[in-house]
């Protein structure tokens, strides 16, 4: 008999068992997979829609093994139009991965804890805040920084509350464009990191984290080193095109690092020379 | 190295005799330059000995241009057995298996994941090199640090030719065995020093037909310190996005996966071979698209080759086989491009 190897690209089932609206245009989809899955925060996953294709998220539910995942899926393209049009409750679609470092949680231990998301990007920084309430103790504290176009935008508006409750943590919140109804901070969300807004994280002792579109990002980062943060305080949830996940398919690089193996959390220090950072 | 004489009219005999290994594909002489052939019987005593590698790298027998990965949900093809139709390439020039080790790294020997594909095409090959008898004019080899002849460690036999017929070397184990049975006597010191002579020859006309194009600053530096350089843009004007070097190069491999319904309601899976020429390599869902500019695309293939491969395996994903330079209707020469950066590098310190 000749030697079988694991097929890395075969995708495991996982059935649709509830879809959250989370806004207008994002959905969560929250999937039982037939065996136990195992994932550190941070770390992503290559979502199958059958017969349509493959794209990357990390997952915003509790990191850790369980047969249940849930992932948070803004409408954007080709696969995840299908997905928010035609995908159904008790539908199988397919995961392949965990693939990835994820976030550097152990390094952050002993520290103030930073976390800048921006719309939908809050929904792999909801799995690192998994992880970090879990073990709270171990960090100093938790600063939630998050903005959306509009109030209808914001996601996980139904565990805010909870978030903000939690010891040691707070939860800012900012909308881009003045809106009916809102009376809390408007501006884009670098507008959280102004000390007349509230922002009083300790600059030399805290690491960041941050996912959002790459725009977001650029200046959200540009902003965190106008206010005194270093380079290697702060990771960045990339974003390039992925195919194979593992390494393979050479495209999803920023300078020479490979996302999908080196990320796709990168620490700014490691990318900051390199062209195109933020497309 | 175990090397034996091989006489001419015997080279059906011995191409019949590894036929035992699997199918045959040689790298042939024809009107059309040199071609890879998939023999049948009739044809194996008729060899015509290319002088240089052909127009064909040998990639496409390892990493297909297009391939099934996988059918779901369907769990037979959660594993994938090692096994592929067993096959024989003769005729492999320096250049050529020097891109295996540059698949290896990536689709065989990295230590979290493995592409059982590739190590199933790759287990089940034999490799038979061959020398190159001159040196093709786009050829630049030697500024890669290969040479006009199989290097050891990489081939299981090779075959170099001689007056009267050809020196067989053993390269491997599986190599020695495919020829258990099969008659031959040692080869004679005459032999020996004729391919000696020749290769020398051939290294010292690769040596001064590139000596214009030597860089005193090895290829990572200058493509990791340049990005700005005036020479990408000088050198890419030409690029058409047309993809021939990348389909050419016997070490492109960059692919995508897409996916289609199949029959009786599972789904397939596909490996396509892509190019980071094509505008949409790196576009993403919601529009963004770091390298859209065709700059940075031209851009991107040296990076890719000279730095980031580099950087990883320590070793440059280019082997100067110089077909890019040959098949650019642009006229683009890689050589060149690398020169120049050199040089305005240099202009610009002063």
């Amino acid at each position: 008999m000749p030697e079988k190897v694991e097929n890395i690209y075969y995708p495991l089932p996982a059935k649709v068992t509830e879809i959250i609206d989370e806004t207008p245009t994002i959905k969560t989809y929250r999937f039982e997979m037939e065996k136990p899955f195992t994932f550190r925060a941070g770390q992503f996953v290559q979502l199958t829609v059958p017969g349509i294709g493959e794209a990357p998220f990390t997952p915003s539910s509790k990191p850790g093994t369980s047969p249940e995942l849930e992932i948070t899926i803004l409408k954007t393209g080709r696969v995840t139009d299908y997905l928010h049009e035609k995908v159904k409750v008790g539908d199988t679609l397919g995961i392949r991965g965990p693939f990835g470092k994820g976030y550097p949680l152990e390094k952050m231990k002993g520290h103030e804890v930073l976390v800048v998301g921006g719309g939908v990007g809050l929904a792999p920084l909801r799995s690192c805040l998994y992880s970090l309430f879990e073990n709270i103790d171990d960090y100093k504290r938790v600063s939630i920084k998050y903005g959306a176009r509009t109030p209808k935008d914001l996601v996980f508006t139904y565990q805010h509350e909870d978030w903000a409750k939690m010891p040691k943590t707070d939860l800012k919140l900012t909308i881009d464009n003045p809106y009916p109804g809102w009376s809390g901070t408007v501006g884009v969300v670098t507008v959280l990191l102004d000390r007349e807004n509230g922002f009083d994280v300790d600059v030399n002792d805290a690491y960041v984290v941050s996912c959002g579109p790459e725009i977001m990002l650029k200046f959200v980062t540009y902003k965190l080193l106008d206010i005194g943060f270093k380079p290697e305080q702060i990771y960045l949830s990339m974003n390039r095109r992925m195919s194979c996940g593992v390494g393979m398919c050479h495209r999803c690089n920023v300078g020479p690092y490979y996302l999908c193996k080196d990320g796709p959390d990168m620490c700014y220090a490691k990318i900051k020379d390199y062209p195109n950072v933020f497309g | 190295m175990d090397s034996f004489f091989l006489p001419e009219e015997k080279i059906g005999e011995f191409t019949e005799h590894l036929s035992r290994f699997g199918k045959v594909y040689r790298y042939e002489q024809s009107s059309s330059g040199a071609r890879l052939r998939l023999l049948s019987e009739d044809d194996y005593g008729k060899y015509s000995f290319p002088e240089i590698r052909a127009a064909e790298p040998a990639k496409f027998l390892f990493i297909k241009a297009k391939r099934k990965l996988a059918e779901y949900f369907d769990s037979s093809w959660k594993t994938i057995a090692i096994e592929e139709e067993p096959k024989v390439i003769i005729g492999l020039k320096g250049c050529d298996l020097a891109a295996i080790k540059i698949w290896d790294n990536v689709f065989r020997d990295d230590e979290d994941y493995k592409d059982p594909f590739y190590i199933s095409a790759r287990e089940n090959t034999l490799l038979v090199g061959a020398d190159c008898t001159s040196a093709g004019e786009n050829c630049f080899c030697n500024l890669l640090g290969n040479k006009p002849f199989p290097a050891e460690g990489e081939f299981d036999l090779s075959i170099s030719p001689v007056d009267g017929g050809y020196v067989v070397f053993i390269g491997s184990e599986r190599g020695k065995k495919a020829l258990d049975g099969f008659s031959m006597q040692n080869a004679s010191q005459e032999h020996l020093k004729q391919i000696e002579n020749r290769r020398n020859e051939i290294l010292k006309a690769l040596e001064e037909q590139n000596s214009k194009y030597k860089t005193s600053t090895p290829y990572r530096e200058l493509v990791e310190k340049n990005p700005e350089s005036p020479a990408w843009a000088k050198h890419g004007e030409t690029c058409v996005s047309c993809a021939a070097c990348t389909y050419v190069c016997p070490t492109c491999f960059c692919f995508q996966i897409y996916d289609k319904p199949g029959p009786d309601g599972k789904y397939e899976r596909f490996l396509v071979l892509d190019s980071c020429k094509y505008p949409r390599f790196s576009f993403m869902a919601g529009g963004l698209n770091p390298r859209g500019r065709l700059v940075e695309r031209f851009k991107h293939r040296y990076n890719h080759k000279f730095f980031h491969y580099h950087w990883r395996y320590e070793q440059y994903a280019c082997t100067g086989c110089g077909r890019c330079i040959e098949n650019c209707m642009g006229k683009i020469d890689m050589r060149e491009t690398l020169k120049d950066i050199e040089k305005q590098e240099q202009s610009h310190k002063q």
